[in-house]
Protein backbone atom coordinates (compact mmCIF):
# COMPACT_ATOMS: atom_id res chain seq x y z
CA UNK A 1 0.00 0.00 0.00
CA UNK A 2 2.63 1.90 1.36
CA UNK A 3 4.63 1.66 -2.26
CA UNK A 4 1.61 2.50 -4.58
CA UNK A 5 1.02 5.68 -2.79
CA UNK A 6 4.79 6.89 -2.67
CA UNK A 7 4.68 5.74 -6.65
CA UNK A 8 1.50 8.16 -7.18
CA UNK A 9 3.25 10.86 -5.56
CA UNK A 10 6.04 10.57 -8.09
CA UNK A 11 3.60 10.03 -10.50
CA UNK A 12 2.09 13.41 -10.22
CA UNK A 13 4.49 15.36 -9.45
CA UNK A 14 6.34 14.48 -13.03
CA UNK A 15 3.20 14.49 -14.66
CA UNK A 16 3.03 18.12 -13.17
CA UNK A 17 6.38 18.94 -14.15
CA UNK A 18 5.95 18.00 -17.99
CA UNK A 19 2.88 19.79 -18.41
CA UNK A 20 3.98 22.67 -17.12
CA UNK A 21 6.80 22.45 -19.35
CA UNK A 22 4.53 21.71 -22.22
CA UNK A 23 2.51 24.80 -21.48
CA UNK A 24 5.23 26.79 -21.62
CA UNK A 25 6.48 25.93 -25.12
CA UNK A 26 3.07 25.91 -26.28
CA UNK A 27 2.60 29.82 -25.28
CA UNK A 28 6.13 30.51 -25.99
CA UNK A 29 5.77 29.84 -30.03
CA UNK A 30 2.30 30.61 -30.25
CA UNK A 31 1.09 33.95 -32.15
CA UNK A 32 1.84 37.27 -30.66
CA UNK A 33 -0.81 40.19 -31.01
CA UNK A 34 0.22 43.05 -33.48
CA UNK A 35 1.76 45.90 -31.63
CA UNK A 36 -0.08 49.44 -32.59
CA UNK A 37 3.33 51.13 -33.02
CA UNK A 38 3.63 48.63 -35.67
CA UNK A 39 0.70 48.75 -37.64
CA UNK A 40 1.11 52.24 -37.85
CA UNK A 41 4.24 52.67 -38.97
CA UNK A 42 4.33 49.54 -41.55
CA UNK A 43 1.14 49.77 -42.89
CA UNK A 44 -0.22 53.36 -43.05
CA UNK A 45 1.67 56.48 -43.87
CA UNK A 46 0.91 59.44 -42.07
CA UNK A 47 -0.65 62.32 -44.92
CA UNK A 48 0.90 65.76 -45.08
CA UNK A 49 -1.08 67.83 -42.66
CA UNK A 50 -3.18 70.08 -44.54
CA UNK A 51 -3.93 73.99 -43.15
CA UNK A 52 -8.09 74.62 -42.85
CA UNK A 53 -9.40 76.86 -45.34
CA UNK A 54 -11.90 79.27 -45.19
CA UNK A 55 -13.61 78.15 -48.52
CA UNK A 56 -17.00 77.74 -47.16
CA UNK A 57 -19.26 80.15 -45.43
CA UNK A 58 -22.58 78.10 -45.31
CA UNK A 59 -23.23 74.72 -43.31
CA UNK A 60 -26.51 73.87 -41.55
CA UNK A 61 -25.35 75.70 -38.02
CA UNK A 62 -27.08 72.66 -36.13
CA UNK A 63 -24.60 70.08 -36.73
CA UNK A 64 -25.81 68.11 -39.52
CA UNK A 65 -22.80 67.34 -41.80
CA UNK A 66 -24.40 67.35 -45.11
CA UNK A 67 -23.39 70.41 -47.06
CA UNK A 68 -23.12 71.54 -50.34
CA UNK A 69 -22.41 75.27 -50.15
CA UNK A 70 -25.29 77.82 -49.86
CA UNK A 71 -26.97 79.26 -53.41
CA UNK A 72 -24.31 82.39 -54.31
CA UNK A 73 -21.65 80.11 -52.59
CA UNK A 74 -20.64 77.55 -55.41
CA UNK A 75 -17.46 76.43 -56.01
CA UNK A 76 -14.91 77.10 -58.22
CA UNK A 77 -15.98 73.72 -60.38
CA UNK A 78 -19.25 75.31 -61.46
CA UNK A 79 -21.33 73.29 -59.48
CA UNK A 80 -22.00 72.55 -55.91
CA UNK A 81 -18.74 71.52 -53.37
CA UNK A 82 -20.22 68.76 -51.82
CA UNK A 83 -18.91 68.93 -48.01
CA UNK A 84 -18.82 65.48 -46.05
CA UNK A 85 -18.39 65.40 -41.90
CA UNK A 86 -20.40 62.87 -40.22
CA UNK A 87 -23.70 64.05 -38.89
CA UNK B 1 -26.61 72.37 -61.96
CA UNK B 2 -29.91 72.55 -59.82
CA UNK B 3 -29.80 71.67 -55.85
CA UNK B 4 -32.75 71.18 -53.63
CA UNK B 5 -32.38 71.04 -49.89
CA UNK B 6 -34.61 69.81 -46.74
CA UNK B 7 -34.31 68.36 -43.57
CA UNK B 8 -35.47 64.22 -43.21
CA UNK B 9 -34.08 62.03 -40.71
CA UNK B 10 -33.15 64.38 -38.73
CA UNK B 11 -30.24 65.07 -40.97
CA UNK B 12 -29.77 68.58 -44.21
CA UNK B 13 -30.05 66.81 -46.87
CA UNK B 14 -29.19 68.15 -50.45
CA UNK B 15 -29.75 66.72 -53.51
CA UNK B 16 -28.15 67.98 -56.79
CA UNK B 17 -28.68 67.22 -60.71
CA UNK B 18 -27.57 68.63 -64.06
CA UNK B 19 -30.60 68.11 -66.68
CA UNK B 20 -33.16 69.65 -67.67
CA UNK B 21 -35.20 72.09 -65.09
CA UNK B 22 -38.65 70.70 -65.75
CA UNK B 23 -37.04 67.25 -65.45
CA UNK B 24 -35.16 67.39 -62.67
CA UNK B 25 -37.80 68.95 -60.46
CA UNK B 26 -39.60 65.79 -60.92
CA UNK B 27 -36.60 64.26 -60.02
CA UNK B 28 -36.10 66.06 -56.96
CA UNK B 29 -39.72 65.65 -55.95
CA UNK B 30 -39.69 61.81 -56.72
CA UNK B 31 -36.78 61.03 -54.47
CA UNK B 32 -38.00 63.68 -51.52
CA UNK B 33 -40.83 61.12 -51.49
CA UNK B 34 -38.40 58.21 -51.36
CA UNK B 35 -36.86 59.84 -48.27
CA UNK B 36 -39.51 60.54 -46.77
CA UNK B 37 -41.30 57.30 -47.25
CA UNK B 38 -38.10 55.57 -46.09
CA UNK B 39 -37.88 57.70 -42.82
CA UNK B 40 -41.09 56.29 -41.92
CA UNK B 41 -39.84 52.57 -42.43
CA UNK B 42 -36.43 52.86 -40.74
CA UNK B 43 -36.44 55.50 -37.70
CA UNK B 44 -36.47 54.11 -34.31
CA UNK B 45 -37.80 57.58 -33.24
CA UNK B 46 -41.56 56.47 -34.76
CA UNK B 47 -43.82 54.11 -32.78
CA UNK B 48 -44.92 53.30 -36.34
CA UNK B 49 -42.18 52.39 -38.32
CA UNK B 50 -41.42 48.82 -39.55
CA UNK B 51 -38.35 48.96 -37.78
CA UNK B 52 -40.01 49.56 -34.28
CA UNK B 53 -42.78 46.76 -35.13
CA UNK B 54 -40.03 44.34 -35.91
CA UNK B 55 -37.73 45.57 -32.54
CA UNK B 56 -41.61 44.82 -30.19
CA UNK B 57 -41.75 41.55 -32.41
CA UNK B 58 -38.77 39.70 -30.99
CA UNK B 59 -39.01 36.39 -29.71
CA UNK B 60 -41.48 35.74 -32.93
CA UNK B 61 -40.95 35.57 -36.77
CA UNK B 62 -41.91 39.12 -38.74
CA UNK B 63 -42.62 39.39 -42.11
CA UNK B 64 -40.34 41.87 -43.46
CA UNK B 65 -40.99 44.70 -46.26
CA UNK B 66 -38.47 43.99 -49.07
CA UNK B 67 -36.27 46.98 -48.50
CA UNK B 68 -36.21 46.30 -44.60
CA UNK B 69 -35.30 42.39 -45.17
CA UNK B 70 -32.18 43.98 -47.75
CA UNK B 71 -30.98 46.45 -45.20
CA UNK B 72 -31.05 43.42 -42.54
CA UNK B 73 -29.15 41.67 -44.86
CA UNK B 74 -26.06 43.75 -45.62
CA UNK B 75 -26.15 44.50 -41.89
CA UNK B 76 -25.25 41.00 -41.04
CA UNK B 77 -22.90 41.02 -43.85
CA UNK B 78 -21.28 43.29 -42.64
CA UNK B 79 -21.53 42.61 -38.85
CA UNK B 80 -19.22 39.81 -40.05
CA UNK B 81 -16.95 41.91 -42.21
CA UNK B 82 -16.15 44.50 -39.39
CA UNK B 83 -15.38 41.57 -36.51
CA UNK B 84 -18.88 42.51 -35.01
CA UNK B 85 -17.44 46.49 -34.84
CA UNK B 86 -20.61 47.40 -36.95
CA UNK B 87 -23.36 46.06 -34.58
CA UNK B 88 -27.45 47.26 -35.39
CA UNK B 89 -28.26 45.53 -32.01
CA UNK B 90 -26.34 48.10 -29.80
CA UNK B 91 -29.99 49.75 -29.41
CA UNK B 92 -30.13 49.03 -25.46
CA UNK B 93 -27.24 50.50 -24.65
CA UNK B 94 -27.73 53.80 -27.00
CA UNK B 95 -30.76 54.04 -25.15
CA UNK B 96 -28.79 53.90 -22.01
CA UNK B 97 -26.83 56.37 -22.70
CA UNK B 98 -29.80 58.65 -23.17
CA UNK B 99 -30.01 58.84 -26.70
CA UNK B 100 -33.85 57.82 -26.54
CA UNK B 101 -35.30 60.65 -28.76
CA UNK B 102 -34.27 62.10 -31.81
CA UNK B 103 -31.08 64.23 -32.13
CA UNK B 104 -33.21 67.37 -32.31
CA UNK B 105 -35.15 67.00 -29.47
CA UNK B 106 -32.52 65.86 -27.08
CA UNK B 107 -30.15 68.42 -27.86
CA UNK B 108 -33.73 70.39 -26.69
CA UNK B 109 -34.76 68.43 -24.04
CA UNK B 110 -31.47 67.12 -22.52
CA UNK B 111 -30.56 63.57 -21.92
CA UNK B 112 -32.19 61.29 -19.14
CA UNK B 113 -30.07 60.16 -16.38
CA UNK B 114 -27.98 56.68 -16.70
CA UNK B 115 -29.81 54.08 -15.53
CA UNK B 116 -27.13 51.85 -13.26
CA UNK B 117 -29.32 49.21 -13.16
CA UNK B 118 -29.27 48.04 -16.68
CA UNK B 119 -25.65 46.67 -17.70
CA UNK B 120 -23.31 47.68 -20.57
CA UNK B 121 -23.88 45.39 -23.30
CA UNK B 122 -26.59 43.16 -21.88
CA UNK B 123 -27.79 41.90 -24.84
CA UNK B 124 -28.19 38.84 -27.20
CA UNK B 125 -26.06 38.62 -29.90
CA UNK B 126 -26.65 39.96 -33.57
CA UNK B 127 -25.16 37.23 -35.31
CA UNK B 128 -28.50 35.35 -33.41
CA UNK B 129 -30.78 37.61 -35.72
CA UNK B 130 -31.96 34.74 -38.18
CA UNK B 131 -32.89 35.58 -41.71
CA UNK B 132 -35.71 33.46 -43.69
CA UNK B 133 -34.58 34.82 -47.33
CA UNK B 134 -37.56 32.08 -49.38
CA UNK B 135 -40.25 34.02 -47.02
CA UNK B 136 -38.89 37.39 -46.24
CA UNK B 137 -39.38 36.68 -42.55
CA UNK B 138 -37.14 37.92 -39.54
CA UNK B 139 -36.44 36.56 -36.24
CA UNK B 140 -34.94 38.71 -33.74
CA UNK B 141 -34.43 36.74 -30.16
CA UNK B 142 -36.11 38.05 -27.53
CA UNK B 143 -34.38 41.03 -25.86
CA UNK B 144 -32.79 42.18 -29.11
CA UNK B 145 -33.83 45.34 -30.46
CA UNK B 146 -31.66 47.15 -33.22
CA UNK B 147 -30.76 50.78 -34.44
CA UNK B 148 -30.37 50.88 -38.28
CA UNK B 149 -29.85 55.21 -38.27
CA UNK B 150 -25.89 55.11 -40.41
CA UNK B 151 -26.87 51.67 -42.71
CA UNK B 152 -30.31 52.94 -43.36
CA UNK B 153 -29.20 56.59 -43.92
CA UNK B 154 -26.36 55.77 -46.66
CA UNK B 155 -29.12 53.00 -48.37
CA UNK B 156 -31.51 55.32 -48.66
CA UNK B 157 -29.58 58.04 -49.99
CA UNK B 158 -28.11 55.55 -52.52
CA UNK B 159 -31.58 54.51 -53.50
CA UNK B 160 -32.44 58.15 -54.24
CA UNK B 161 -29.65 59.18 -55.81
CA UNK B 162 -30.82 56.37 -58.59
CA UNK B 163 -33.89 57.24 -58.64
CA UNK B 164 -32.84 61.01 -59.24
CA UNK B 165 -30.56 59.82 -61.94
CA UNK B 166 -33.53 58.36 -64.14
CA UNK B 167 -33.94 62.13 -64.75
CA UNK B 168 -30.42 64.00 -64.73
CA UNK B 169 -27.71 63.19 -66.79
CA UNK B 170 -25.43 63.34 -63.52
CA UNK B 171 -26.32 63.93 -59.98
CA UNK B 172 -25.39 63.75 -56.09
CA UNK B 173 -27.51 62.54 -53.09
CA UNK B 174 -26.00 64.36 -49.99
CA UNK B 175 -27.72 62.98 -46.26
CA UNK B 176 -26.12 64.07 -43.48
CA UNK B 177 -22.68 63.56 -45.12
CA UNK B 178 -23.12 60.05 -46.38
CA UNK B 179 -23.12 60.86 -50.28
CA UNK B 180 -24.03 58.91 -53.67
CA UNK B 181 -22.86 60.23 -56.61
CA UNK B 182 -23.92 59.38 -60.37
CA UNK B 183 -22.59 60.27 -63.31
CA UNK B 184 -19.63 63.24 -63.65
CA UNK B 185 -20.68 66.88 -63.67
CA UNK B 186 -20.23 68.53 -67.45
CA UNK B 187 -16.74 69.09 -68.15
CA UNK B 188 -15.30 67.10 -65.04
CA UNK B 189 -13.56 63.83 -64.88
CA UNK B 190 -14.26 63.33 -60.96
CA UNK B 191 -15.99 64.98 -58.18
CA UNK B 192 -14.61 67.22 -55.58
CA UNK B 193 -15.79 66.75 -52.11
CA UNK B 194 -14.60 68.31 -48.93
CA UNK B 195 -13.70 67.01 -46.08
CA UNK B 196 -14.40 69.40 -43.21
CA UNK B 197 -12.32 69.67 -40.00
CA UNK B 198 -14.09 67.41 -37.25
CA UNK B 199 -12.92 70.27 -34.44
CA UNK B 200 -14.40 73.16 -36.94
CA UNK B 201 -16.99 72.13 -39.15
CA UNK B 202 -17.55 75.65 -40.91
CA UNK B 203 -14.03 74.44 -42.23
CA UNK B 204 -12.57 72.34 -44.57
CA UNK B 205 -8.91 69.83 -43.89
CA UNK B 206 -8.77 69.27 -48.10
CA UNK B 207 -10.59 67.90 -50.88
CA UNK B 208 -10.93 64.87 -52.58
CA UNK B 209 -11.28 64.19 -56.11
CA UNK B 210 -13.36 60.93 -56.42
CA UNK B 211 -14.91 59.17 -59.17
CA UNK B 212 -18.74 58.40 -59.28
CA UNK B 213 -19.72 56.15 -56.18
CA UNK B 214 -19.97 56.96 -52.28
CA UNK B 215 -18.30 58.80 -49.68
CA UNK B 216 -19.39 58.86 -45.82
CA UNK B 217 -18.10 59.79 -42.65
CA UNK B 218 -18.04 59.30 -39.32
CA UNK B 219 -17.69 61.70 -36.41
CA UNK B 220 -17.78 61.21 -32.08
CA UNK B 221 -18.11 65.30 -32.75
CA UNK B 222 -21.58 65.71 -33.52
CA UNK B 223 -23.87 63.89 -32.61
CA UNK B 224 -22.94 64.83 -29.07
CA UNK B 225 -24.91 65.24 -25.55
CA UNK B 226 -24.60 65.33 -21.70
CA UNK B 227 -25.64 62.57 -19.53
CA UNK B 228 -25.75 64.13 -16.17
CA UNK B 229 -21.98 64.74 -16.01
CA UNK B 230 -20.64 62.64 -18.78
CA UNK B 231 -20.26 63.48 -22.13
CA UNK B 232 -21.95 60.92 -24.69
CA UNK B 233 -21.66 60.58 -28.47
CA UNK B 234 -23.77 58.24 -30.41
CA UNK B 235 -20.56 55.98 -31.57
CA UNK B 236 -21.52 52.64 -29.22
CA UNK B 237 -18.43 50.22 -28.65
CA UNK B 238 -19.92 47.11 -29.01
CA UNK B 239 -17.24 45.31 -27.04
CA UNK B 240 -17.86 47.81 -24.34
CA UNK B 241 -21.51 48.67 -24.59
CA UNK B 242 -20.61 52.36 -24.35
CA UNK B 243 -19.83 55.37 -26.11
CA UNK B 244 -16.43 54.21 -28.55
CA UNK B 245 -13.19 55.74 -26.94
CA UNK B 246 -11.18 56.40 -29.89
CA UNK B 247 -7.82 57.51 -31.71
CA UNK B 248 -9.27 59.08 -34.00
CA UNK B 249 -11.74 61.99 -34.73
CA UNK B 250 -13.71 61.62 -37.72
CA UNK B 251 -13.16 58.63 -40.39
CA UNK B 252 -13.99 59.23 -44.25
CA UNK B 253 -14.54 56.36 -46.77
CA UNK B 254 -14.71 56.32 -50.39
CA UNK B 255 -16.80 52.76 -51.31
CA UNK B 256 -19.04 51.65 -54.48
CA UNK B 257 -21.93 51.93 -52.20
CA UNK B 258 -22.61 54.18 -49.88
CA UNK B 259 -23.87 52.19 -46.87
CA UNK B 260 -20.54 50.03 -47.53
CA UNK B 261 -19.07 53.30 -47.03
CA UNK B 262 -21.18 54.79 -43.72
CA UNK B 263 -20.40 50.92 -42.24
CA UNK B 264 -16.63 50.90 -42.55
CA UNK B 265 -16.92 54.43 -41.19
CA UNK B 266 -18.13 53.85 -38.45
CA UNK B 267 -16.38 50.56 -37.76
CA UNK B 268 -12.91 52.01 -38.59
CA UNK B 269 -13.38 54.98 -36.19
CA UNK B 270 -14.32 52.82 -33.47
CA UNK B 271 -11.70 50.19 -34.29
CA UNK B 272 -8.35 52.97 -34.59
CA UNK B 273 -5.61 52.15 -35.94
CA UNK B 274 -5.39 48.80 -34.54
CA UNK B 275 -8.38 47.27 -35.90
CA UNK B 276 -8.52 49.16 -39.44
CA UNK B 277 -6.19 47.71 -40.60
CA UNK B 278 -7.32 44.61 -39.66
CA UNK B 279 -10.26 44.90 -41.43
CA UNK B 280 -8.80 46.73 -44.25
CA UNK B 281 -7.06 43.52 -45.07
CA UNK B 282 -9.57 41.80 -45.16
CA UNK B 283 -12.27 43.98 -47.13
CA UNK B 284 -9.58 46.15 -48.29
CA UNK B 285 -10.54 45.93 -52.09
CA UNK B 286 -13.72 47.48 -51.16
CA UNK B 287 -12.84 50.68 -49.92
CA UNK B 288 -10.19 53.36 -48.95
CA UNK B 289 -10.63 55.72 -46.04
CA UNK B 290 -8.88 58.72 -44.45
CA UNK B 291 -8.85 59.50 -40.44
CA UNK B 292 -8.02 62.65 -38.78
CA UNK B 293 -6.70 62.59 -35.53
CA UNK B 294 -7.02 64.97 -32.43
CA UNK B 295 -4.07 66.79 -34.19
CA UNK B 296 -5.94 67.36 -37.18
CA UNK B 297 -3.24 65.07 -38.94
CA UNK B 298 -4.76 62.53 -41.49
CA UNK B 299 -4.18 59.17 -42.07
CA UNK B 300 -4.56 56.36 -44.12
CA UNK B 301 -3.33 53.67 -46.12
CA UNK B 302 -0.98 54.63 -49.46
CA UNK B 303 -3.88 54.08 -51.50
CA UNK B 304 -5.76 56.69 -50.25
CA UNK B 305 -3.02 59.54 -51.43
CA UNK B 306 -4.42 59.05 -54.66
CA UNK B 307 -7.65 60.75 -53.84
CA UNK B 308 -6.48 64.31 -52.31
CA UNK B 309 -6.58 67.08 -54.12
CA UNK B 310 -4.00 69.67 -51.75
CA UNK B 311 -5.25 73.14 -51.70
Amino acid sequence: MKIIKTALHYWFAIVSVFSFLAGWGMLAHSLKPIQPTQVTSVNTASLPALPPIQAYNGGSGNGGGLNFSAPGNQSNYGFPMLRTGGS
Amino acid sequence: METFRFRLMNTDILLAAQGTPARIAEGFEEAQQFIHASEGRFSRFSGQSELSELNRSAGTPFQASPDLFSVLGLAQRFFHQTRGLFDPSILPDLLRAGYDRSMDLLRQQGAAPLFESLLAGEHPSFSEMELDERRGMILLPPGMALDLGGIAKGWIAEQAALILSEFSSACAVNAGGDMFLVGLPEGEDQWPVAIEDPLQPENDLTTLRVDPGAVATSTVTKRVWKQEEKQRHHLIDPRTGEPAVTDWLSVTVIAPHTYEAEVFAKALLIGGPQESEEIARKCGTQFSYLAVDHDRKIWGPQKSLEYINVH
